[in-house]
Order: structure tokens, then sequence, then C-alpha cells
């Protein structure tokens, strides 16, 4: 009984507050390659709007970005001495995001990310037929002493411009540098780097 | 007692006539028919169920592939209110269900599994004009309960679509998803894009019903 009473509770109060989606795409200079995924966020705006305070996160798919990643190997694995894995990973957050309007018809935010994600390498194409038929995550662990990915406190922070136009959906741009606390992985000992992204921002406010 | 009132106060505001819609939805990987009945309830809310069913050919069981396999699902689904405006409103839509998948190909030693299904997408409704712009995205949490389990589906991932109120009852939609997505514990699918086109007839018109 109880999600049906919070459902109905939810159902009839809106927030006074205005509420911002976001959607973006971002280019990243990551663990020394370039890569590209999607961002999101879902704020709440506070004090005049001057603070949003809501939840992030981002992805970097491998299946959409081409760099590989070698691994050598001592012992050849389906007779290969070296191996070229894909990598993904992502994180998602608490976003705390301060911003003023500037100039005519400009926002300028402060966007800050603490979340938990990490990256990972994996086997693509042909490699993920494995010499025993066990599963390909076996083998990545194997191959890579269990590091074949890395996870942690993630801090994702930057600047972003906001075109305050007529329209309800806003575009704006982002600079932002992004690390994950702790990561040591097998082909990587860091994935930190700088970001851009291009997006839009809906922003619903109650009459 | 407070549940009790809550509950009278959610009947009492329910829409006595669903909406129904029926929307396809797949990508290269599958191809599915979906169901949908939903009722406004509360001031700005909707619920509702749904059910479909269809093929794949790229689905995941103890992280070993199927590919090729049929699935129905069955969900319990939501929208809430987050900001209401004139032109422009944000809702957190929600779906908390069950998905069978039989597999006719493939490596795992099982043949079907059963996942709980759990989505949560906070989506923005934009009027511009004669159709309304819907962006927002949307986060996969599904765990697959039996043979064993298993996380086999998490992610956030873009979600848009348009609708278009084709007459005061009838809604025509069409929209893509797309992301990176992640389970199996790697073995699962990477990247989803999925296109989705849905017919809606929303009988009760006395409230707007292009959030959805």
């Amino acid at each position: 009984m109880g999600p049906l009473v919070v459902f109905a509770w939810m159902s009839s109060v809106a927030s006074a507050a205005p509420v911002a989606v976001d959607l973006e795409w971002r280019g990243n200079a990551y663990a020394d390659h370039l890569s590209h995924g999607p961002g999101v966020a879902l704020s709440w705006g506070m004090l005049g709007d001057h603070l949003r305070v809501g939840l992030a996160g981002f992805a970097r798919p491998g299946p959409i970005n081409p760099a590989t990643f070698t691994l050598e190997l001592d012992t050849p694995y389906n007779g290969k001495n070296a191996l070229e894995l894909r990598s993904d990973g992502g994180a998602m957050g608490l976003l705390v995001q301060p911003g003023t309007a500037v100039g005519r018809g400009l926002r300028l935010d402060v966007p800050v990310m603490l979340g938990y994600g990490g990256y990972g390498f994996y086997l693509t194409g042909e490699d993920r037929e494995t010499p025993d038929g066990a599963l390909p995550s076996v083998w990545e662990d194997a191959l890579m002493d269990g590091r074949d990915s890395a996870f942690g406190l993630v801090v994702d922070g930057g600047l972003r411009l906001t075109a305050r136009t007529a329209h309800t959906i806003q575009p704006y741009v982002t600079v932002r540098g992004t690390t994950v606390l702790g990561y040591d992985a097998y082909l990587a000992d860091g994935y930190a780097g700088a970001s851009v992204g291009v997006g839009v921002t809906v922003v619903a406010r109650a009459d | 007692m407070t549940w009790f009132w809550w509950l009278m106060s959610l009947t009492a505001t329910a829409s006595s006539t669903p909406a129904v819609a029926v929307r396809v939805e797949g990508g290269a990987e599958s191809v599915e028919s979906v169901g949908e009945v939903r009722w406004q309830v509360g001031r700005a809310g909707q619920l509702g169920i749904q059910a479909g069913g269809g093929r794949t050919s790229a689905a995941w069981i103890d992280g070993y592939t199927v590919s090729s396999g049929a699935v129905a699902t069955g969900a319990l689904v939501g929208t809430v209110p987050l900001a209401v405006g004139q032109t422009v409103r944000v809702d957190l839509e929600g779906a908390l269900g069950a998905r069978q998948l039989a597999a006719f190909e493939t490596d795992a030693s099982e043949t079907a599994s059963l996942r709980l299904v759990t989505d949560l997408s906070p989506m923005a409704t934009v009027d511009a004009g004669p159709v309304a712009v819907r962006l927002g995205w949307i986060h996969y949490l599904h765990h697959q309960l039996t043979p064993g389990f298993v996380l086999d589906k998490q992610g956030a991932v873009l979600r848009g679509e348009v609708v278009w109120p084709v007459s005061d009852r009838w809604q025509v939609a069409a929209g893509v998803r797309t992301g990176g997505v992640f389970g199996h514990g790697g073995d699962g699918g990477k990247y989803l894009t999925h296109g989705t086109a849905s017919v809606r007839f929303v009988p009760d018109t006395r409230r707007p019903w292009t959030n959805w």
C-alpha cells in the first residue's frame, strides 16, 4: 500500500522550483586518447535558480568509439601475441551547479558532479570467441590480472555557457575536467582528462 | 489512516476513461510490440499497465549470447509531474515489471530467463505548436532473476520523441533512444539504439495527454 500512497502524493504535488533536463554529447580527451559519448542531468533550481542540484551522468560507450588499446601477451591467445581491446565506462552522481546570467542572453554555470563510476577494457570482434568457450569477461580478467576495469569516486567539473533564447529548448556548451580517484587498471593507471560538450537544456517552471 | 485518504484522493481524481496506446519498438537487435493502458491520476500523474512481446537477436542469459529468442514483458507504468508550466513540463516516468526471455539459439546452458525491469525516465515535454517535443533520458536497471541473479542492463540512454495530436482523440508519436549500457559483468550489450513508433487513443480530452 505504501508505494501507492507515495505515488498518489507525487502525482498531485509538482515542484514549485524550476526543473531542468539536460542532454548533451561530449568529446573527451581521457587516458591519452580521444573518445565521445552522451551525458545527462536532471536538476532542481534553488535560490532564484542560481543553484541547480540534482543527478548527472555520462558514458563513454565502447562500440561507437574506434580507439583500441594494445594488450601484449606472454602466452598467445587464439594464436595472437597482442590483442587490440576496446574501452567503455561512465559515471553517475550528485550534481551541484551554481550559475548566473552573464551578458545579454547568456547563463554561466559551474557544474560539479561527484559520483561513482569507472572504465574497463574488453575483448572485441573475433577475440570474443574464447579458446575454451568461457565467457569473454573470464578471459579479460585472466589476461589482465583481474584488473581489466577499475572504479572509484568520480569528480567531474567545469564551466557551462547556455544561450538563454526565447525558446524553451536552450543550447549550451561545456568545458570540463574529469578524474576517477584511485583508478588503476592493467592498461591504464589513470582515466582522467578534459572534455568539451554541446547539449540542450529544457527548464520547466511552475506557473 | 493517512494512506487511506491519499488513496481516496487518487481514486476520486483518476480519469474514468483510460488512454490506450500501441507501440512498436526496436532496433537492429530486437523488435517488440507493446500495448499500454493509462489513467490520469492525481492532478497531473498517470498510472497504467503495459504488456508486449517480440523477437530478439541479441540478448543474454548468464552472460552467454542469445542470438535468437522471443521476449514477453509486463509492467506497471506511471508518470509523476516534477514541474508543470504553460508550455513546458518535466515528468518522471517509471516502469516496474518483468521480462521473460525464451532462447531459440544460445550458447547458454539454460534456454529461458526472467528479468526484473526497473526504468526511470525524466522527460521534458515542450508544446511546439502542432506537435509536442519530448526530450530526456531513461535509466535502465534490469536484473536477471533466473536462472541466476545478474545485473542484466544498466545505463542512462538519451531519449527524444515527437508527439503529433492528429485529432482531439488520436495521436501518433515517433522517437529514438540511444546510449551506452552495461550488463552481465561486461558480457552483455554495450550500446543501444532503438526507434519507437506509436498510435494512441485518448478519449478523455479534459487534460493534455502529450506527456507519455
